[in-house]
This record gives C-alpha cells, structure tokens and sequence, in this order.
C-alpha cells in the first residue's frame, strides 16, 4: 500500500514538471487557429493587408519592426485583426510638402528586410505568400527606391540652408577661395594672353602649373 | 410543436452516436415521444448503440423509395416504448438522399413524435447538408481537445450561415484529473471559445464502453453510472429544466484527501 502512495506522490511533485501545463499550450492554438478559420481569409491577402497597413503608418511615424504584432484574435465568435504597432518616433513632417516622401522611402526598404524575419516566425504558407507577393509586385518596390536618391539631394541641401551658422563659414570659406583662385586666375589670364600673343609654349605651360597648385590650396581648407 | 434537433460535431469519434443514444433514451424515459433517426447512411451506428441491430427490416431509403410506410420503417424499443429508431441504409453513400427528402421524412415524423434527435455523420459534406436540412436546433457534441473544438466551431458557423439559431454545446468525454493537473482544457475554456450556450458535461467513463459493447444506453442502468447521471441531467435541460451542472471536482477533492491520508493529517 505504501509503495503504489509514494509512486504516486513522486509522479505528482515530478510528473507534471516535464510537461507543465499543456492546456496552457492548446488554448493558444486554438485561438489562433480558430481566429484564422473564422475569418476565412486566405494568407495572401492577409499577408497584403498587413504589408499595406505597415506602410501607411510608417509614412507618419517610425515603427519598431523588431517588436510590432500582428494577430487575429477573436472574442464571441468575432473576430478582430490586431495591429500592435510600436513606435520609434514621430517623423518630421513640417519641412516641406514634398519632404514626406523621403522618409517614406526609406520605411518600406527597412520593413522588407525585418518583414522576412516575422515571416519565418509565422507559418511557412505565409512565407511563401510573402515571395509571392514581392514577386508579383516587383514594380512597386522599384519606384519606391527611384525617388529616394533625388530626395536625398533635396535633403541635404535643405539642411545646409537651414543651419545659418554652419552656411555662414561654408560661405566664407567658398569665398576666400573664389578670391584665391580669382587671383591665381589672373596671371593665366594674363599668360594665356601672352601665348596668344607671343606663342611662348613653356610660358603657358607654367602658368597652368601655377594655377593648378592654387586649386590644391583652395581645396585644402574647405 | 416537434423538437427537431441535429445532433453534430465535425470531427468523428467524439461521442455524437452515444450521446444520441443516450439522450434519446433519458427524453423516452421522461415521457416523451422520441424518434431518433439515423442520418449515417453508408455508415450506421445508433442500431448498434440502442441494440436494435437484429430488429431492422427497412430503412429510410426503403419508405423514400416507396417499399413500405415510415412506421414499418420505424423500430420501436420494446424497453421503452416511446423510442424509436428509423434506421439509415448501410449499404449505401451519403449522396443516396437529398436535403429535401430528409425534410419529408422529418416532417412526417413531426405528426407523432415531439422530440427528433438526427444523428449527423461526422464531416461537412453532404450527409451533415442532410442531417440538418430539417433541423430546428443542433447539439454539439465535443471533447476538450483542439481538433474537435476546431471542427466544433467550424460546424457552429454552418448552422449560423443555415439559420439554426438554437445551438448549444454538449462538452464529452471530461477528465476531471487531467483537468486539475492543467493538462487538459476545461468546460470554462472550451465554451468560452466556441461561445455558445452549454448544455451539459459528460465526464469520461470506462461503462460507456461496457454500455455499447451491450447495446444498452447508460440511461437504462438501474445504478447511473456519472456518465448516466450527466447523459439524464442533459435530458432535463433539453425539456427546459434547471438542472445545476455536475460536480466533477469530487475526483479532485478525493484526491486530496488521498493526499491529507498520504501525510496523515
């Protein structure tokens, strides 16, 4: 009688810890599943949904991609799609009407890279719609890269215009060397001139030389 | 007004035969005309089950075919004479019976009996289409694991897109223990998924076995077994009694007082 207790009492402080709570286990599956086969909707165009809503909301502000959530979950018998998206930051959008186009841009570059890695994670089928996806839509992903380099220049040039003190001793800087170069440019001038003149070959070809070396100056402190 | 109810559940094996048996039995007993019908053609059980096996001479598709009237297609149980069987064909497929002659059998039956309990076949093809084409209300019956539920909450949104409206959840099969040990969904968690209103608890009992392997529905045993007493308990909710769910937790409660005895206290 004692043997068959102990076996039993061991198998209750011992037995349950391999397997710890599977119930726990089956509930999630099947919400998940259930949420799935409830809404009847087929992963491509769920994977779809959720790529375009990503993209919407990355145009206003910087999504986490690392931490973002994206499940259907449902509560008596209704099913609900939801989007947990964490947010980095708000992009700056005061600058110029044509400025949220860049940082739009640059969203979608980064979500297809980290989209992948949530896809792996999710089932393989999901995966696969994803390739398919982006295979079906090649055209898309290329304009999206195309604006991004004009962007860009506008970008910089806008926030060397912006910062006034910055500008201000590019400025002087640019100006001591247009004047440099100003004065070096003269005795070519001048030589230039004298060769069209005189037709001295070694005169011009000195000249050059000088103005050449006025160029490497000039550069230096820019 | 007749009580026409499907009993389902989608996936196969999860007890819809037994508790069709079962529950067909308890409302008889209750006093109320019963025709169970067995909508399994291909694939018939619910004979087997009540022990009515040797008593079939004609069968749904014989009365549809014009063979023989419904009531000699009708076997009546000599245990209890207000149940009655109208038997499916064996030798036959689902596709053998359309939607519409179901509803003409139902319907006929309707004149004398006040409970129709139609045993689905497990699937969602043509022989479920069948079994709930003249259904008012629908059981479904599930145990606590994911396939069933899974195959239980697709079946739920069929009766919904079909209109039937009235449908409640018989949850089979319970292990209290596995329960307790977290190892095993309970009745809160299996109704809270699928949503609708339970209508009773079996708990898994090694006499259901013993029942069917007699032909004898628990329900007729003169000592219920806890699977006889949850099968009779369903019966008076289906009549509209409040009947308070079982307490299963008594197997839990002994063992802990296993446990006290093991540490003496």
């Amino acid at each position: 009688m004692a043997i068959p207790l102990i076996s039993d009492l061991l198998e209750r402080f011992f037995g349950p810890a391999e397997d710890p709570h599977s119930r726990d286990d089956v509930k999630r599956r099947l919400k998940i599943v259930l949420a799935h086969d409830r809404l009847a909707l087929d992963p491509q165009t769920l994977e779809m949904m959720r790529q375009e809503i990503i993209a919407v909301v990355s145009r206003y502000v910087e999504v986490d991609f690392d931490a973002l959530e994206f499940s259907l979950a449902t509560d008596q018998r209704v099913t609900a799609l939801t989007a947990n998206l964490p947010i980095r930051r708000i992009r700056p959008l005061g600058r110029g009407a044509d400025q949220p186009i860049a940082p739009d841009a640059e969203a979608p570059k980064i979500e297809l890279a980290s989209q992948s890695e949530i896809l792996a994670m999710d089932a393989e089928d999901s995966a696969a719609a994803l390739k398919q996806f982006d295979a079906e839509n090649p055209v898309s992903s290329d304009p999206i890269h195309a604006p991004l380099d004009i962007d860009r220049s506008g970008l910089d040039d806008e926030d060397s215009d912006a910062d006034e003190s910055l500008s201000d001793e590019v400025l002087s800087d640019e100006a001591e060397s247009d004047a440099s170069q100003s004065k070096e440019n003269e005795p070519e001038k001048a030589v230039s001139q004298s060769v069209a003149e005189g037709a001295d070959v070694d005169a011009s070809e000195g000249a050059v030389k000088a103005v050449g070396t006025a160029k490497t100056d000039v550069t230096e402190p820019g | 007004m007749s009580r026409i109810i499907v009993m389902t559940s989608g996936k196969g094996g999860v007890g819809k035969t037994t508790c069709t048996a079962n529950l067909g039995m308890a409302l008889a007993k209750a006093g109320q005309r019963v025709a169970v019908v067995d909508a399994d053609f291909g694939l018939r059980n619910l004979d087997l089950l009540l022990g009515l096996e040797n008593r079939i001479v004609y069968t749904a598709l014989d009365v549809l075919a014009g063979e023989c009237r419904l009531d000699q297609a009708l076997v009546k149980d000599k245990r209890q004479p207000n149940l009655a069987l109208l038997p499916a064909a064996q030798n036959r497929s689902k596709e053998s019976i359309k939607p519409e002659q179901m509803k003409r059998l139902i319907k006929a039956l309707t004149k004398v009996y006040n409970f129709i309990l139609i045993d689905s076949p497990a699937g969602i093809e043509m022989g479920f289409r069948n079994s709930i084409a003249a259904a008012r209300e629908a059981i479904i019956v599930t145990t606590p694991e994911i396939s069933a539920v899974r195959d239980a909450d697709r079946v739920i949104g069929l009766l919904e897109a079909n209109d039937i409206k009235a449908v409640r959840l018989v949850i089979n099969r319970l292990r209290p223990a596995m329960v307790a040990a977290e190892q095993m969904m309970s009745v809160k968690d299996v109704q809270g998924i699928l949503s609708i209103p339970l209508l009773g608890v079996i708990p898994d009992d090694e006499q259901v076995i013993v029942s069917t392997n007699k032909g004898e529905p628990l329900v007729l045993e003169e000592k219920l077994s806890k699977a006889g007493i949850a099968f009779t308990n369903v019966s008076q909710r289906l009549q509209g009694e409040k009947v308070p769910l079982m307490d299963l937790s008594i197997q839990q409660e002994s063992f802990f007082t296993r446990l006290k005895r093991l540490f003496g206290m």
